[in-house]
């Protein structure tokens, strides 16, 4: 018999999180504190970049825009722009797609190295490999000597295709990944012993369930191929690109309304791409449905295609190995392209004129990095384990910064933080803040994705014995969250030693960067010591790689030791 | 057309590290007749779902030959044999929907479309999914989503229909019901089926035949009576229910029964293998009867309260505790713990093992 149970008052959904900010004022605070911040750090300078653009002598005018369209050449910036981020993002997707399914669906022989290796790209400067193709196929170019192309050409479209392709695949590889991991074998397996050939399998099932990953990899690798600054301004030629122009404008010709008009329409595009990605493309990804997670099985594939796919994956790899290679040989050759006697002349200079910046360029990331650690894990707990009105908006306002070109943040941050009370410019907290602000979706992501990994009721369990919620905190969920805390670290790090694109704007005389001293030796052809310079650049990121390892692996290995 | 499923020393030895490498089957020899539903039933790592999946396709014996009708299966792809698996994770493609879903088999079958969509509709009907055509398989419920699978499965009319665990998802009453499900479809059908599961209840219900394993050998195959009142083994007898064994000495043989000796009692045991000297006997707790007078001489232990019996833990005169149910234990007298009883013996339900 059914016996009629007393209504239970459930929280309410519409009113969620006034009650609980009220009771909480740790909370309160907190959340006030992080707001404020994301407002002054990441929408005000926006905000500036755009109202100086539709303001440019103090009154409302479209003007600027209207030039802009006007003339051929800057019109022809933006579609460049959009030209190189279809084909970067077509190829990248493509070589993404070949490893993540060489690496998850077929047995093909050396999976763990090509897994490593392919990592490679993403700790490294980020023109470096524009560098190298210089070296290699430039004017002095030893393959172009050696082919005796006097008229080959690799300064514009190909080139940046080229460079960004090899740089940035591994954005498309890290998303196609766990996309594939994430399809149960169960799927194709059943489609096999229903008499599908493999060929139908791939195209009735692998390939539709990748789809929405395949959108999400170009996506992503469009936004980063449009904000990208260095590889343009270098290898750019002719081609010219929004990001390049936009800096040209604002800091060559102190047009600054056209400088932020171009910045505007840079954004625009790339915040485009971004919210697809994020609020489109991502709900469209199929969740498997119910049954225990089973272990990755390989299907047999036929050796042509294993074969096929080993070549494949070889050649890249090969290319970004060549690509290290020769600028390790730069720096220490004489004269690239004309005398190959060995020679530590460029560490001389290099280290004569780069000395203050390496030195600069660590104390700012040092300082940066905890504090962006920190404040990323911060907001990542908050949106995870408590409700609070906006909480949504300071989701997305947080994760901002990785669709906001970094030529607009830095236009922002010089039209923001040039006058008091926040007169910034020309300071390390300028530096700083940037870095902050512009590294910590990474670190929020991963500190996010390791809190949801995090069964609530393990936390619930440490209350209900009576510990309080902060001594939970310190002693069950930060030592889960570790890991996850400790490689956001090093990615802030990384990043922030080889951020070029917004600090370009904010460097000064006292506080330089290394990424910028790299830029303009490449520009003035001192291709030996910008050699030399990057290989300290990988050598210092590599190093902080180590150290990140090291104690993550503790973390692990004293977690299992208990 | 159902057809003979025959496994002739089948072995799959898996790569370990360490050279020797895992035998995860070891010489297996069965023959499935036509129309006739098979459970390989064992413990976790007894090599059960390796074999489903050696007859499958998706592994290849290392040794040994698959035969399915008249035909040697064993280096065929999986695409090439004329198999349909139900999985575990039911493994329904997201992104079709359910229609689409049941008639995904069918795409490599010659079938024109408009007997494709009528096949696909009857074979839901059969299955009770009428009117869910249209769905997306995550629109449905758990036993919904089972059927779909399952549904998947037979509308291609497979000569061997195979189980890899298809309930283990379901909560109890689901379970009980969809098994029951599985075989009133498998048998209108008259579809050769092979079902692993380690769940001997799930076993018990659905099988023509219980093939039990062990370790990748086969320890008994038989049908479930013969399974659970005559295990060929310890291990069957101890994984298939509650057992108890009592030590006994065989007197004498007659005509195929033996008589043994056990606590000073005398018991026939019928139809018993060919044991002389010291011996166990086989007794399910069910057939054990606890009673005041006349027996084996025990003491009770504890007693627990199952609503349909009462399970009794006594203490026989050599200090071995067994297991007694006495059925209906509202009407029947209740003994309490440090009472002293009698245990008599259900002789038509007794079995004889070597120790």
């Amino acid at each position: 018999m059914a016996v009629a149970q007393p209504r239970r008052r459930r929280p309410r959904l519409g009113g969620v999180g006034w009650w609980q900010l009220k009771q909480d004022p740790i909370l309160l605070l907190t959340v006030l504190l992080v707001s404020a911040a994301l407002l002054i750090f990441i929408v005000y300078p926006l905000v500036r970049v755009f109202w100086l653009s539709i303001n440019p002598r103090g009154e409302f005018t479209l003007d600027v825009y209207r030039q802009i369209l006007d003339s051929w050449w800057l019109r022809q910036s933006f579609y460049n722009s959009l030209l190189l981020g279809v084909l970067t993002a077509t190829f990248s997707t493509l070589i993404g797609f070949i490893f993540a399914f060489a690496l998850n669906r077929t047995d093909m022989p050396l999976k763990g190295f090509f897994g490593q290796m392919v990592q490679l790209p993403m700790i490294s400067p980020p023109f470096m490999f524009t560098l190298s193709v210089i070296l290699l196929l430039g004017r002095n170019g030893i393959v172009t000597k050696a082919l005796g192309l006097s008229n080959f050409n690799i300064y514009g479209l190909n080139g940046l295709v080229l460079v960004q392709t090899i740089s940035m695949f591994p954005i498309a590889f890290n998303t196609l990944n766990g996309v594939l991991q994430a399809i149960n074998p169960d799927l194709e397996e059943g489609a096999l012993d229903l008499g599908a050939s493999r060929w139908h399998v791939f195209r009735s099932i692998t390939l539709p369930l990748s789809i929405p990953g395949l959108a999400s990899a170009w996506l992503l690798v469009f936004v980063n191929s449009l904000a990208d600054f260095a590889n343009p301004m270098v290898l750019g030629g002719t081609f010219d690109v929004l990001s390049v122009q936009a800096y040209l404008q604002f800091t060559g010709m102190f047009n600054f309304p056209r400088g932020t008009a171009l910045a505007v329409m840079l954004l625009l595009p790339a915040m485009t791409a971004f919210m697809v990605q994020r609020y489109w493309v991502a709900r469209k990804s199929y969740v498997t449905v119910t049954g225990k997670p089973s272990s990755p099985r390989i299907l047999k594939v036929s050796p042509w295609l294993r074969w096929g796919l080993f070549a494949s994956c070889s050649l890249i790899i090969l290319v970004i190995l060549a690509f290290y290679g020769t600028v390790v040989a730069g720096a220490f050759v004489k004269t690239w392209g004309v005398d190959f006697t060995f020679t530590m002349e460029h560490w001389r200079y290099a280290w004569d004129v780069g000395a203050d910046s390496i030195k600069s360029t660590l104390t700012l990331a040092a300082i940066a990095t905890p504090i962006t650690g920190v404040f990323a894990m911060v907001v990542a707990v908050i949106l995870v384990r408590k409700q609070f009105p906006g909480k949504k908006i300071l989701a997305f306002v947080s994760m901002l910064a990785f669709a906001v070109p970094g030529t607009v943040v830095g236009i922002g941050y010089i039209l923001a933080f040039n006058e008091p009370p926040l007169l910034l410019s020309g300071t390390a907290l300028i530096i700083v803040l940037c870095f902050v602000f512009r590294e910590m979706p990474v670190g929020i992501e991963s500190g996010v994705a390791s809190l949801m990994q995090i069964d609530k009721s393990i936390e619930e369990a440490s209350t209900n014995l009576g510990a309080s919620s902060s001594y939970t905190f310190a002693k069950i969920t930060l030592p889960l969250i570790k890991p996850a805390f400790l490689s956001g670290l090093f990615f802030a790090f990384a990043r922030s030693m080889t951020a070029v694109s917004a600090i370009i704007f904010l460097v000064s005389a006292r506080w330089h960067h290394l990424t910028v001293l790299i830029l303009s030796q490449t520009e003035i052809m001192r291709l030996g010591a910008a050699s030399v310079l990057s290989l300290i650049l990988i050598i210092i990121v590599l190093g902080a790689f180590a150290l990140m390892r090291l104690a993550v692996g503790d973390t692990i290995n004293r977690q299992l030791a208990k | 057309m159902p057809q003979r499923v025959e496994l002739r020393e089948l072995v799959k030895i898996f790569p370990a590290p360490g050279g020797s490498g895992v035998r995860a089957v070891d010489g297996v020899n069965l023959t499935i007749q036509p129309g006739e539903m098979v459970t390989f039933l064992g413990p976790s790592g007894c090599g059960k779902t390796t074999t489903l999946r050696m007859v499958a396709g998706f592994e290849m014996p290392s040794s040994g030959q698959i035969f399915i009708g008249n035909e040697d299966v064993s280096t065929k792809a999986p695409n090439e044999r004329d198999t349909a698996m139900v999985f575990q994770s039911y493994a329904l493609f997201p992104h079709m929907t359910v229609e689409e879903n049941v008639g995904y088999g069918l795409r490599f079958r010659k079938v024109s479309k408009a007997e494709a969509a009528e096949r696909v509709q009857r074979i839901m009907d059969l299955v009770g999914l009428k009117g869910l055509g249209k769905r997306a398989p995550g629109q449905l419920s758990g036993g919904q989503q089972q059927r779909v699978a399952l549904a998947r499965a037979l509308v291609v009319e497979p000569q061997v229909l195979l189980f890899d665990e298809p309930l283990s998802n379901l909560d109890a009453k689901l379970r009980e019901y969809m098994r029951e499900e599985i075989r009133r479809v498998q048998q209108e059908l008259g579809i050769t089926a092979i079902y692993v599961t380690h769940d001997q209840s799930e076993a018990m219900a659905l099988s023509d035949r219980i093939v039990v394993m062990n370790a990748g050998r086969i320890e008994q195959v038989g049908s479930p009576q013969e399974i659970y009142l005559r295990p060929a083994t310890r291990f069957v007898a101890d994984f298939i229910g509650k057992v108890n064994f009592l030590p006994c000495k065989v007197l004498r043989r007659e005509n195929g029964s033996a008589v043994v000796e056990s606590f000073g009692r005398q018991i026939t045991v019928h139809d018993a293998p060919k044991i002389d000297g010291e011996a166990s006997l086989v007794v399910r707790p069910e057939a054990m009867f606890l009673e005041k007078e006349a027996g084996i001489p025990v003491s009770v232990v504890s007693r627990v309260y199952l609503g349909s019996a009462m399970e009794y833990r006594v203490k026989l005169p050599n200090g071995d505790e067994v297991t007694v149910y006495q059925s209906n234990p509202n009407l029947a007298e209740v003994f309490e713990a440090g009472q002293e009883a009698f245990v008599k013996l259900d002789s038509h339900a007794v079995h004889l093992l070597p120790n």
